[in-house]
């Protein structure tokens, strides 16, 4: 008995969290590397022309030989680099990029429960009983769709994402060398400012869903039977905003604005070094979409959950529809990067201080007032 | 490369930034020695010369008709209207009567390279501001009149397009067809970029009030062409000084108000409209008959010196042709529009940011190969 | 290199002695014979074409009110003016260049607010070796002329740049192509070619296949550059 509740609680504290560990992060760089083709396309398209071709059938095999072409080339330590720094920055840039998936919730808290209790009959050693299945299957920390649920989730996933920065800054002024140095203190001040703007657009939907815990907010929004992004649009618009400027996107690429600092912090970087730069990149834009679908358009729900006659809609599994919402959010980052040109930094600096901050802290203030009058 | 040598490049108060000579947005082998105060711009120093291949001095040892496609390749973007200025000069020195047909189809040709090369520039200039799409619709477009090119001089960048006393050859067969084709849907095309950019918010923000310059001081400076309308003054050679036939044709110049980027993008934006009107006409009323006047097979023009200015995508471009009635120019100066305006890049950079200067040296639209030569 | 062209710099003085004694005889090139050697030095080949081709060549100015104007000013200084193909031509001395310019550019009659051009010619064997050649534009009379003046080569030009701000490059490619001198410039240093570079490769005893091989070999590390 006893060494049959010490294998429940390996299963549900460590095996199955691994192995969802595993499969997030194998799966999500998959998706990174993906998500280059498909900007390359998308661009491509709107750009009226075909992007990669050649590699497998429309370039599908592309990010296959992009990842070896990054892992076979010379890794360069520029002379008059701290190497150490120069060295170790990548990293800690994507750590944290990855880091955020551990409490992004794909789906449900029941989400694996069927999936479970099937697989586990499968390994006859473990001798589990019925009922244990049972329990395991129940369990929300093994069956949810997500590495874990933990109760301050939004801070985390601040707290981590400003880890990130400290890579690029560490990047750019490790590199010893005037582009990155200028292309590293760009995203200091513009990552800096534009996380307070983001910080507040968050509270406001953190006032509506009373609640720090990613998975609550979405079954705040399934009770409500409403999307938070109908209750707290400008909170989204900002937080959008904000996100493009987080991941260094289109119109808000300075650190990185080629045409100026030539590769801005990752100008000195080469080979697999670089391409590390280059997955944070993308997963941070993954990372933001993730966020940003649930606190706003209800994570794993359908849309309109308060209409019954699209009850029908059930039978897709929540999973699918988180992430084609992330989808439809990478789509528009891409679409905005093929769009638009891009701001100076002061005009940055100036939007981010002078409109989206203020606009942000009324938010939250007329929030608090509307939550505080009548509800 | 000075501050790297002192331990890091944090000790130095104000940094000194290499821009080029390789740098994507220097339009070629431009180093613009920048002397920054965190991101505004203290000083800067243009250091050019890396693409100098002493045309000038090649023209003096080449005869007439063999200096031609050397200026096909100073200014390598609008290079039919390099040759143009060229052999007006030689015609010009030798009273070469030019057949109607010719001047008709060298009018039209430099005004397809005049799209062209605004085109280029457009291009250029929206992805230095970030704007990558705009990039791709216009080669789209400049694709189709390089390809009119190669139909009729056989070669589409260096087209070496005139010959003394008018054409190669004639028109090929459906070339007209083709270029009122081109020129019908011109119209529609500039006005998607336009919807990119014009009333971008972005854009205006990035391009109005950058590189402010006024009429006086545009004149003062020597510059001429789109940098110099941009700023309010009505002048055009083609207007002002009429050469191998402008004078026939009905065309407007375009100003602007105040002598910024956004102006100054504005004024070509219209040009290109405007070069549209003046190859409409010239399709409309092409005349029929011989493509070559009477030239001599060696051009020998007799003792003397002229000058001969056109009006080139970048300006003024003037050739100052001195002959000692030999078969080799005494002396060919080319008065380089963008090597007169680039000077002007340390005036109008000082105080902006270093962001303002990619778009400064793309409004002046720096060709490096003529500003070298 | 330098010795395969050796023997032709001393051709190109003896082409240009020869025109000048052929010069009195042929009144074809209408030059008087205070002008500029410029076209004395071309006038070699050109009578026998002249005798073939209906003439093209340069006439005097003589009632032209521009001329009338600075000779009352600048007297002895004012040398001539001629028209080549429409395009008028005014010599000056180096002396009052200077002046002459302001001239041109401040008095409202002429208004010459543009320089479009500014440039040298090299007359190798001549007393006065060198040729500055200026060209003004007026935007609002819409004149183009041609002012030049004659230097030997010791001589210094004054610099026109606090007239025209848009001379101060062409100034440098002219020191830097001619060597020839400009005072009162602030920045006169190579343009074009590198500082350290030695010769003026527009000048007509440069050989087109000359290169500063010293210059060559510190920088370009090449030993022997291809003949």
């Amino acid at each position: 008995m006893n060494e049959n509740v010490f294998i429940e609680n390996l299963l549900i504290y460590a095996v199955i969290p691994l192995i969802k560990i595993v499969v997030i992060v194998l799966v999500l760089s998959g998706a990174i590397a993906y998500l280059t083709l498909l900007e390359r396309k998308l661009i491509a398209h709107i750009q009226v022309r075909l992007g990669p071709m050649r590699v497998g059938w429309h370039g599908l095999l592309q990010p296959i030989a992009d990842g070896l072409k990054f892992l076979l080339k010379e890794d360069i330590v520029p002379a008059k680099a701290d190497a150490l720094i120069f060295t170790i920055a990548p990293a800690i840039s994507l750590i944290p990029a990855f880091l955020v998936f551990a409490v992004v919730p794909f789906g449900p808290p029941d989400m694996l429960q069927d999936f479970l209790g099937w697989t586990l009959g499968w390994f006859p050693f473990l001798n589990l009983d019925e009922a244990t299945t049972e329990r395991i299957a129940q369990n929300a920390i093994a069956s949810g769709g997500y590495v874990t649920d933990i109760n301050i989730a939004v801070l985390f996933v601040l707290s981590v994402s400003s880890v990130g920065i400290l890579g690029i800054i560490l990047g750019g002024w490790a590199s010893n060398s005037k582009y990155p140095l200028l292309g590293a203190l760009r995203s200091t001040a513009q990552m800096v400012s534009y996380e307070v703007a983001l910080g507040f657009a968050i509270i406001g939907v953190l006032l509506v869903a009373g609640s720090l815990s990613l998975v609550e907010i979405v079954q705040n929004q399934q009770q409500e039977q409403l999307w938070y992004i109908f209750v707290q649009p400008l909170a989204f618009v900002l937080f959008f905003i904000c996100g493009l400027a987080e991941t260094n996107r289109l119109p808000f690429d300075l650190p990185e604005a080629e045409t100026e600092l030539v590769g801005g912090f990752h100008t000195e970087y080469s080979g697999f070094r670089f391409s590390l730069f280059f997955l944070a990149e993308y997963a941070n834009m993954i990372a933001v979409s993730a966020i940003g679908v649930v606190l706003f358009w209800g994570g794993w729900l359908r849309p309109f959950p308060s209409f019954e006659w699209l009850n029908f809609l059930n039978f897709i599994p929540g999973v699918v529809w988180f992430l084609g919402k992330v989808f439809l959010f990478l789509y528009v980052f891409i679409w905005v990067r093929g769009t638009l040109p891009r701001f100076r930094f002061d005009q940055l600096m100036q939007y981010g201080w002078k409109i989206f901050l203020p606009v942000a802290m009324a938010n939250v203030i007329v929030t608090a007032g509307v939550i505080l009058a009548f509800l | 490369m000075k501050a790297m040598e002192e331990s890091t490049v944090l000790d130095a108060k104000v940094l000194e930034l290499n821009m080029g000579p390789q740098h994507p947005s220097t339009h070629g082998v431009l180093r613009v020695k920048l002397k920054l105060d965190g991101e505004r711009v203290v000083d800067a120093e243009c250091i050019i010369g890396y693409l100098h291949r002493g045309v000038e001095k090649i023209s003096e040892n080449r005869s007439y008709i063999e200096c031609v496609p050397y200026y096909d390749r100073t200014d390598y973007i609008a290079a039919v209207s390099n040759v143009y200025g060229f052999l007006l000069g030689v015609e010009a020195m030798m009273q070469i009567e030019v057949p109607k047909r010719a001047q008709y189809i060298r009018i039209m040709m430099t005004e397809f390279s005049r799209i062209a090369s605004h085109l280029l520039w457009l291009a250029t200039h929206a992805i230095d501001i970030g704007a990558m799409t705009v990039f791709l619709y216009c080669f789209r477009e400049r694709e189709e009149i390089l390809k009119l090119f190669e139909a009729l001089f056989g070669a589409r960048l260096t087209t070496h397009a005139f010959r003394v006393g008018g054409l190669w050859k004639d028109l090929p067969p459906g070339f007209v067809e083709a270029a009122r084709k081109f020129i019908d849907e011109f119209p529609e095309r500039v006005d998607e970029y336009e919807q990119l950019l014009t009333k971008n918010r972005i854009w205006m923000a990035r391009t109005q009030g950058i590189g402010v310059i006024s009429g006086k001081e545009a004149i003062e400076w020597g510059l001429t062409g789109p940098v110099l309308r941009g700023s309010g003054v009505r002048h055009d050679v083609r207007k002002d000084r009429p050469y191998g036939g402008y004078e026939e044709f009905d065309f407007d110049v375009p100003v602007g108000e105040n002598g910024d980027t956004y102006d100054r993008y504005l004024v070509r934006l219209e040009e290109m409209h405007q070069s549209r009107r003046i190859i409409q006409q010239v399709l409309d009323r092409l005349p029929d008959g011989p493509v070559r006047g009477k030239a001599p097979k060696i051009v020998k023009p007799p003792v003397g010196e002229y000058y001969s200015g056109i009006d080139g995508p970048r300006g003024e471009l003037g050739y100052y042709i001195v002959s000692d009635g030999s078969a080799h120019p005494f002396r060919v100066r080319i008065r380089p529009p963008t090597f007169i305006s680039l000077q002007v890049l340390r005036r109008l950079v000082k105080g902006h940011l270093m962001a303002d200067v990619i778009a400064i040296i793309g409004t002046l639209d720096i060709v490096l190969g003529e500003v070298d030569r | 290199m330098s010795e395969e062209d050796k023997p032709k710099q001393p051709q190109e003085p003896e082409g240009q002695e020869a025109p000048e004694a052929e010069e009195k005889e042929t009144p074809t090139p209408s030059e008087p014979s205070s002008k500029s050697a410029a076209p004395e030095k071309a006038a070699k080949p050109a009578p026998p074409k002249a005798a073939r081709k209906k003439v093209l060549s340069y006439e005097d100015l003589e009632e032209d009110t521009l001329l009338q104007k600075l000779k009352e000013k600048f007297s002895e200084h004012i040398f001539s003016a001629q028209s080549f193909l429409h395009q008028p031509i005014y010599t000056v001395s180096v002396d009052c260049l200077y002046d002459v310019m302001i001239e041109l550019k401040d008095s409202p009659d002429w208004d010459f607010d543009y320089l479009v051009d500014l440039t040298a010619l090299d007359y190798l064997g001549d007393d006065k070796r060198f040729c500055m050649v200026y060209h003004l534009y007026s935007y609002k009379h819409g004149k183009l002329i041609r002012i030049k003046a004659r230097i030997s080569e010791e001589e210094v030009v004054p610099s026109v740049t606090s007239i025209w701000k848009t001379a101060d490059w062409m100034e440098r490619e002219v020191y830097d192509l001619f060597g020839i001198e400009f005072s009162g410039h602030d920045n006169l240093k190579r343009i074009l070619l590198p500082d350290d570079w030695h010769g003026h490769p527009l000048r007509k005893d440069y050989d087109i296949k000359l290169q500063d091989q010293a210059w060559i070999k510190k920088h370009l590390h090449i030993r022997k550059t291809p003949e």
